[in-house]
């Protein structure tokens, strides 16, 4: 017993010393960086920024420690982010679910507003997807359908207020329908809505092509339509809303931001280590197999891309009932 | 401490009608049809009445019982011990933000170490080597970022 | 549809001596993990996930299912030796191995758990290899009428488990399940019970609630003892593997229940190895000769819901292999993986890609039979450990508690709510409240009323809709079965006796 405590004194002083801060060099950045994302480990949101922080720890010639702070709907993760020091040391990734969290949740105020936006990266376009068992086979029938029985079809996609349901809410709107001609069943992510829309549950689902992309292939969903302005690559034969009259676009999205008042230079090496990264045709190929929508937008333009999504999923949120 | 049953089973009864009335105010859902409320309440109802028929249990046997029984295996020392780890929990949640994970550990497994009348020198390196252990486990190992404070690492 | 030919290329796959070495290398990091109170095998793997970007696709998805078969039965080393789970499906039986521990039956009781649990992932194992299309289809079926039963199966289990009295056993549960409320619901996202509080919107994490009812409430009991035992409390008294060969012949058919229960559970999405150990717990009780051993260091309780978890766990990769369809966040991380790796779930992975999917199943085996040398390491290892006087262990034990409960979301209120919890539970176990319902209605609560409020709202509240549907309506009828078969079985008796 002795023993082994003398040895692990000794482990214990060599291990201090090895800890010792190392020495301080002029250019940033100087020591690790700290990334904040606000969804849980093993996630969409969570492997995205995992895969760019390897790519920008080779720029950056420093770590980069990705922190998950889920909780509150994405709130608390970017509460942390928007009090943090602005010293350009930790950054963010913000989703679609900042523009939603605080129309639903009143204690909630954390808003796009807070932060400094640095570049948009993803964005998964919302579907029009139906149960292959459903009696209406194409994008006409099922709005004639949903015309004429008004509540019978259920829907799901999300938990109530999800970026999923504005989708829902956002489609029957451009195409005339009052938001409650689908019957909306909760759930707690696509996964189970399409869980239930295999068991016969529910008959239409909204979410993105990246998790419908099975069901269509198992002929167990079939997909009408894709909410954005150009096909989805690996489902070329799915035509977009636009090009079947009503021009929407909605989808979440995801980029990376930093708290308020960074100084301009540090905020410059970032923003061009996100750049490199997401050039790098490795980055490329990830987001093409796991059927994540790559678009960009830079700073000012990234800031009137939240803007607009704030208000418009705003806007729907009311007409659902669900803003406060 | 043991309460006994009519005290404990009022306990839960009061409480059970304090999340009904609290619960009875959240709202139906969009269409009318119940809501937030169903759920909670329904399960305030149930406790309520297993509370009440506890404490009916209990009035059998209330006389010449005590309300509150100590453990008999508690001693005195033994209901401090009690405090001083809660206190050490709460000190070390309170303060990890500012001293860091390392000090603030280091503090609680130490003092803790002390009252359980460890022998000084076991104390002098089983709380370093323990924090450290710690550290190195869920920092470096496992990547879980631990509150720095005032040694920045 | 069972396939020699793609066996043999699934195992010259896997027999790649990388693939070996990621596997072992996998496995011991998966019985850490699974140790450690606090630490989960979900952020084991998302740890893991930026390394299995390098690898080829064999030994990056055989890492994580060797890791996460490992870390089910890890999970029992401290539940027995600490009693303090180390993952939630080490909580339904933790009570009954802590107890045969302090009677200096700790060896006998690990090399159980070793034992069984490498029997019922074989099962698990045998199942996905042998039918895992035509069981995905069935598991699909399931709808949210279906889950609601059983989610009250589960449930009733609760009552089972309680020991004592029934009305305790009813008022932990119902503690557990009002802890649920806690956080938005599912119809309107309203926060309830959250006061203000950003960090409860999403409820009460399981993780910090286990360790706080459990951990901290056994430091606090220690510590409160007037004589804190100077000599370690578990003895090894006994080699681990001595007779398990009776034990097994002894309970072999219910060792079959709960391999049929637990695999099936977890094709189940959504239904885990913790669900399926504590069914399994209540099922062995109300089938047992000796159902009054339960609760106070039953080891055939152990062996019932110890294989079940195990079992599980192959079971959870069925729906997710054929339709994309994660069980749990583990599946939703090897769905992600394997679309990296640009194998997609679904009938082309079988039809392309058969080579592959065969070797996943050789990988499964594979993990469970090395459960046994690794296992068997990490026991011994243990033992080692349990030298340690308990007044020098309770407070390393604390600081493991604390960090666990942080460690999940990086966020110091979950130690908060462990404190809460512990000391909650320290009040429930001086007064003769179990805990264990409390912390199955923790598991169960959310699936509970978030599939009765689905079911009403898609059946426009028509309660009979939970018998519409021919698996629920089976389901069902179970229930009501169990709950009343007492009842019956006393009435035939007294027709009999009257006859």
């Amino acid at each position: 017993m002795k023993k082994t405590l003398m040895a692990a004194a000794a482990a214990a002083v060599l291990t201090v010393a090895s800890l010792a801060p190392a020495q301080a060099a002029d250019k940033y950045p100087t020591h690790a960086l700290t990334l904040i994302c606000s969804w849980g480990a093993g996630g969409g949101s969570d492997a995205q920024v995992r895969f760019i922080a390897g790519l920008m720890e080779k720029d950056l010639g420093q770590p980069i420690k990705v922190v998950n702070k889920t909780g509150g709907g994405g709130a608390v993760g970017w509460s942390a982010l928007a009090r943090s020091k602005a010293d350009g040391y930790t950054f963010g990734q913000l989703t679609a679910e900042l523009a939603m969290d605080h129309w639903i949740t009143p204690e909630v105020t954390v808003s796009y507003k807070d932060f400094d936006p640095l570049l948009l990266m993803n964005e998964d376009p919302a579907t029009v997807t139906i149960s292959a068992t459903a009696p209406y086979k194409t994008y006409d029938e099922f709005i004639k359908y949903l015309k004429d029985n008004p509540g019978k079809v259920r829907g799901g996609a999300t938990s109530v207020g999800g970026i999923w349901h504005v989708a829902m809410g956002l489609w029957l709107q451009a195409v005339g329908l009052p938001v409650d001609a689908i019957t909306y069943i909760p759930t707690s992510g696509s996964a189970e809505a399409y869980k239930e829309m295999a068991a016969g549950g529910i008959d239409s689902c909204f979410t993105s092509v990246a998790d419908s992309a099975t069901m269509y292939k198992t002929g167990k969903a079939i997909g009408l339509a894709v909410m954005s302005d150009q096909r989805d690559p690996k489902f070329p034969d799915i035509p977009t809303a636009k090009e079947l009259g009503s021009d929407i676009q909605v989808g979440t999205w995801r980029g990376l931001g930093l708290p308020k008042g960074v100084p301009a230079e540090r905020r410059e090496i970032l923003l061009n280590a996100i750049k490199k990264a997401i050039e790098d045709p490795s980055y490329k190929k990830f987001m093409a197999d796991r059927g994540f929508g790559i678009k960009v937008l830079e700073g000012e333009d990234f800031a009137k891309y939240m803007e607009k999504s704030d208000t418009d999923l705003g806007a729907t949120l009311k007409a659902l009932g669900l803003a406060k | 401490m043991k309460i006994h049953d009519f005290l404990l089973g009022l306990i839960i009864a009061i409480i059970a009608v304090a999340i009904f009335v609290v619960a009875k105010d959240f709202p139906d859902q969009n269409d009318g049809k119940p809501g937030a409320w169903l759920y909670p309440c329904a399960l305030a109802i149930i406790t309520f009445i297993c509370g009440v028929v506890m404490s009916l249990k209990g009035l059998r046997h209330l006389k010449g019982e005590k309300l509150f029984v100590l453990n008999k295996e508690l001693s005195s020392f033994g209901a401090v011990n009690i405090v001083v780890v809660i206190a050490l929990i709460v000190f070390y949640i309170e303060a990890s933000e500012y001293l860091g994970f390392l000090i603030s550990m280091f503090i609680v497994i130490a003092v803790m170490l002390t009252m359980l009348r460890n022998k000084f020198w076991v104390i002098l390196i089983t709380a370093p080597v323990a924090t450290l252990v710690i550290y190195l486990i869920f920092s470096k190992g496992l990547l879980v970022p631990l509150p720095e404070g005032l040694l920045y690492f | 549809m069972f396939s020699f030919d793609l066996l043999t290329q699934g195992i010259a796959l896997v027999m790649d001596p990388y693939v070996l070495l990621v596997v072992i290398c996998s496995g011991l990091y998966g019985l850490f993990i699974g140790a450690m109170p606090g630490l989960t095998a979900t952020m084991a793997v998302a740890l893991l996930v930026p390394i299995t970007f390098y690898m080829e696709p064999v030994p990056a998805v055989a890492s994580i299912i060797t890791m996460s078969a490992m870390a089910i039965f890890s999970g029992d080393l401290p539940g027995t030796l600490l009693h303090i789970p180390g993952t939630p499906s080490s909580a339904a039986y933790c009570n009954d191995s802590f107890a045969l521990a302090k009677q200096g039956k700790a060896s006998m009781v690990l090399g159980v758990d070793l034992v069984l649990s490498c029997l019922g992932g074989l099962f698990g194992s045998l199942v996905l290899l042998c039918a895992a299309p035509a069981l995905a289809e069935v598991a699909l079926q399931f709808s949210s009428y279906e889950f609601f039963w059983l989610a009250v199966l589960g449930l009733s289990c609760a009552v089972l488990i309680s020991g004592g009295s029934p009305l305790r056993g009813v008022i932990s549960l119902m503690i557990g399940l009002l802890l649920t409320c806690v956080g938005s619901d599912i119809t309107l996202g309203f926060p309830r019970f959250t006061f203000g509080n950003l960090s409860l919107l999403e409820g009460f994490s399981f993780i910090p609630a286990m360790i706080g009812m459990f951990g901290l409430a056994e430091v606090l009991s220690n510590v409160s003892k007037k004589e804190m035992h100077n000599t370690e409390i578990i003895k090894f008294t006994t080699d681990v593997f001595k007779g398990i060969g009776t034990l097994v012949r002894k309970v072999k058919f219910q060792i079959l229940r709960s391999q049929l229960i637990g695999t099936v559970i977890g094709i189940l999405p959504g239904a885990g190895g913790d669900i399926a150990a504590w069914i399994c717990y209540g099922v062995g009780k109300r089938f047992s000769k000796n159902p009054d051993e339960y609760g106070q260091g039953s080891v055939e309780a152990i062996a019932n819901s110890t294989t079940a978890n195990n079992a599980a766990i192959s079971g959870a990769f069925i729906p997710a292999l054929v339709f994309g369809i994660p069980g749990d966040s583990l599946t939703a991380i090897i769905i992600g993986v394997l679309f990296m790796k640009g194998l997609e779930p679904g009938p082309s992975l079988f039809t392309e890609h058969g080579d592959f999917l065969y070797a996943i199943y050789v990988v499964f085996i594979l993990a469970n039979i090395l459960l046994l040398p690794l296992g068997y390491i990490a026991i011994r290892l243990a033992t080692k450990i349990m030298k340690v006087p308990p007044k020098l262990l309770n407070p390393i034990i604390l600081g493991f508690c604390m960090v666990g409960a942080y460690a999940i979301n990086n966020d110091n209120f979950d130690i908060t709510c462990m404190l809460w919890f512990g000391i909650a539970a320290y009040i429930m176990i001086s007064n003769s409240i179990p805990v264990a319902p409390a912390i199955l209605g923790l598991v169960l609560g959310h699936m509970l009323e978030n599939t009765f409020m689905q079911s009403m709202i898609k059946s426009e509240w028509d309660p009979l809709s939970f018998f519409s549907r021919p698996i629920s309506a089976t389901l069902g009828l179970i229930t009501v079965l169990l709950w009343f078969s007492p009842f019956i079985v006393k009435a035939v008796k007294k027709a009999r006796a009257k006859v």
